[in-house]
């Protein structure tokens, strides 16, 4: 039995070997194989190898290239950053320079304004000095003692007129520098406008750069044609200035002439004032002593003929004793008359005015012509009085002389009735006072208030024709009027104005 | 108090006045002794006399105010000057105007005088004085 298995296991074994061999014979020819292919691939690697050496090659030879044309490149960097750094500068500059044109411009408008402000000025001062000269001219009308006050109205309107002179001189160099700065601005403008288009062409150089730096241009040579605009309106406004100034000037210039004239005129004035001062106080003077020496020698005459007419009375007979009268009755007429004129030539010394009531100074009045009055049995109705400022006792004479005038000019056997009214008038006081007496013919409306005129024979009504003039001096110094209104035998009244003046 | 009225000293350059003055003054009152002086300076030389009967002391003084050389206000002045013995009992200013109020003012601020009056010299002026201030 065992030995069967063995057998068979042998058989089976020699059948695995043959197997094996016929494996194996087949494996070597797949390896003879496979090395054939072997060396044909290395053949291949080779070449292959060959051509990655001259590819190697190449890529050196490609990479020098790239490194020079990176260098390059690096440079042409630079460059730019250089010319870059040249445009901030050149475009700080621009903006620098805009800015000090910026700032002319505007000292240029505060020049201007300042100009404006001083033509106003000019003209205030030009309207002050028209007033001021028609105030002159009123007021050298008005009153020749104001006179004095005039010449030195004038000579401060000379003053303000020199000042003025200064003035214009002043603006004329204002004007004349802001020409020159206007030049100095047009040659800043030519200057920019070169240094622009040297931008410009700079710019075009660069692309990106350039049309920032074009459109900034634009803008700047926008803004500088805007300021040449301004500058060439600015100069045309500096030109019509200077016209105006020297228009101003010709004004001041014609105004000082004529306010030369008007000094020559008050100074006229003034002389005339002083020489008819000086004739007045003469005059009052002449008459006052005048009449106060003419009193002492007619004195001595009324002495003697007193002694004459008492010592030798018994001796004269009838005929000299009528004339001794007539002579007294002359001496006693004349010294009234020179007492009169004594008087009147007095008139207007009072310079001290008094707050008075009129009812109160016509009642004194009154009282004072009691005599007389009563004699007459005359009737006087006092209305309504003011107070005021007057030179009372000149006050009082005017009424006294006025009553008694009322009084006296009456016809016969007819009781005398007299009215004194008041009456407020604007800025005066008219009074009146009125009779029922015989009356003014209208032709001697003005004449009545002359010195010494008489309308009258002194035997029917007794007089000095000096009272009515007394009165018209009184009331003129109390720069009030005075007139009559009359008709003939019905009555007349007088009237007259006091303005309020000040103490 | 008051005296008799003996004597009146005129000072008045005017012999004119001098001379209407005193006749006034004798023909109211004929006792009364009338001196009268063209000047200041015998007015006041008459004052200083040793007096007698023929140099009789001046009880009243009538005095001009507008004479050449001293006038009445210088009158006055020197006279103010005077020993008491040698002054008068009243001195009347004889105004030549009334109306002259600058003479008024003064005669009334010096206060020397007693009375001031407007020439001429009437007896009705002198009765007024005599009264005032004489018995």
């Amino acid at each position: 039995m065992t030995l069967t298995i063995t057998k068979k296991e042998l058989a089976f074994q020699n059948e695995e070997k043959e197997k094996r061999a016929a494996e194996l014979l087949a494996a070597n020819k797949e390896l003879a194989f496979q090395n054939k292919e072997k060396e044909k691939r290395a053949a291949e690697l080779d070449i292959a190898n060959k051509e990655l050496a001259f590819q190697n090659n190449q890529k050196e030879k490609r990479a020098e290239e790239l490194i020079i044309a990176n260098k390059e490149l690096a440079f042409q960097n630079l460059v730019k950053e250089k010319r870059a750094a040249e445009l901030v500068i050149a475009n700080e500059e621009l903006a620098f320079q805009n800015k000090e044109k910026e700032k002319r411009a505007a000292e240029l408008s505060i020049a201007n304004i300042e100009l404006a402000y001083q033509n106003e000025e000019k003209e205030k001062r030009a309207a002050e000095l028209s007033i001021a000269n028609k105030e002159l001219a009123y007021q050298n009308e008005e009153k020749e003692k104001r006179a004095a006050e005039f010449s030195i109205a004038n000579k401060e309107l000379a003053f303000q007129n020199k000042e003025k002179e200064k003035r214009a001189a002043e603006l004329s160099v204002a004007n004349k520098e802001l020409a020159f700065q206007n030049i100095e601005k047009e040659k800043r403008a030519e200057e920019l406008v070169i240094a622009n288009k040297e931008l410009a062409f700079q710019n075009q150089v660069k692309e990106k750069r350039a049309a920032e730096l074009i459109i900034a241009n634009e803008e700047l040579a926008f803004q500088n044609h805007e300021k040449e605009k301004r500058a060439a309106e600015l100069s045309v406004a500096n030109i019509e200035l200077a016209y105006q100034n020297e228009e101003k000037e010709h004004r001041a210039a014609e105004l000082i002439i004529a306010n030369n004239e008007l000094v020559f005129q008050n100074e006229e004035k003034e002389k005339r004032a002083t020489e008819l001062i000086i004739a007045n106080k003469g005059l009052e003077q002449f008459s006052y002593i005048a009449s106060h020496d003419l009193q002492e020698p007619l004195r001595t005459v009324s002495n003697y003929m007193r002694v004459f007419e008492v010592d030798y009375k018994e001796r004269l007979d009838e005929n000299a004793n009528k004339y001794i009268q007539s002579i007294n009755s002359a001496i006693t007429r004349m010294s009234m008359l020179i007492r009169a004129l004594l008087n009147f030539s007095r008139l207007g010394h009072n310079t001290e005015l008094t707050f008075v009531d009129c009812k109160n100074l016509i009642d004194v009045v009154l009282l004072d012509l009691g005599t007389m009055i009563k004699n007459s049995n005359a009737i006087v109705e006092v209305l309504e009085m003011p107070k005021l400022n007057i030179y009372e006792v000149e006050i009082r004479q005017v009424f006294q002389n006025l009553i008694t005038n009322a009084i006296k000019f009456q016809k016969e056997g007819v009781q005398p009735v007299i009215t004194i009214r008041s009456e407020r008038i604007d800025n005066e006081w008219k009074f009146s006072v009125t009779d029922n007496g015989i009356g003014i013919n209208q032709l001697y409306f003005e004449r009545i208030f002359d010195i010494f005129q008489r309308l009258h024979t002194n035997d029917k009504y007794e007089g000095n024709g000096i009272g009515l003039s007394n009165c018209k001096k009184i009331i003129e110094s109390h720069q009030g009027k005075i007139w009559v209104e009359s008709k003939p035998e019905q009555g007349t009244t007088f009237y007259f104005t006091i303005p309020n003046l000040t103490l | 108090m008051k005296e008799e009225l003996d004597c009146i000293l005129l000072v008045d350059d005017n012999a004119d006045d001098n001379f209407f003055h005193e006749w006034e003054i004798k023909k109211c009152c004929p006792d009364i002794t009338v001196v009268a002086k063209q000047t200041g300076i015998d007015g006041l030389g008459y004052l200083k006399l040793e007096k007698d009967k023929k140099n009789q002391h001046p009880d009243l003084i009538f005095l001009d105010i507008n004479m050449p050389g001293m006038n009445g206000w210088e009158f006055l002045a020197e006279y103010n000057k005077l020993d008491e013995k040698y002054k008068s009992k009243a001195i009347v200013v004889m105004l030549t105007t009334s109306e002259n109020p600058d003479d008024r003012a003064k005669a009334k601020s010096l206060n020397l005088t007693s009375d001031f009056k407007t020439k001429p010299l009437t007896q009705a002026m002198l009765k007024e004085i005599k009264d005032k201030y004489f018995i």
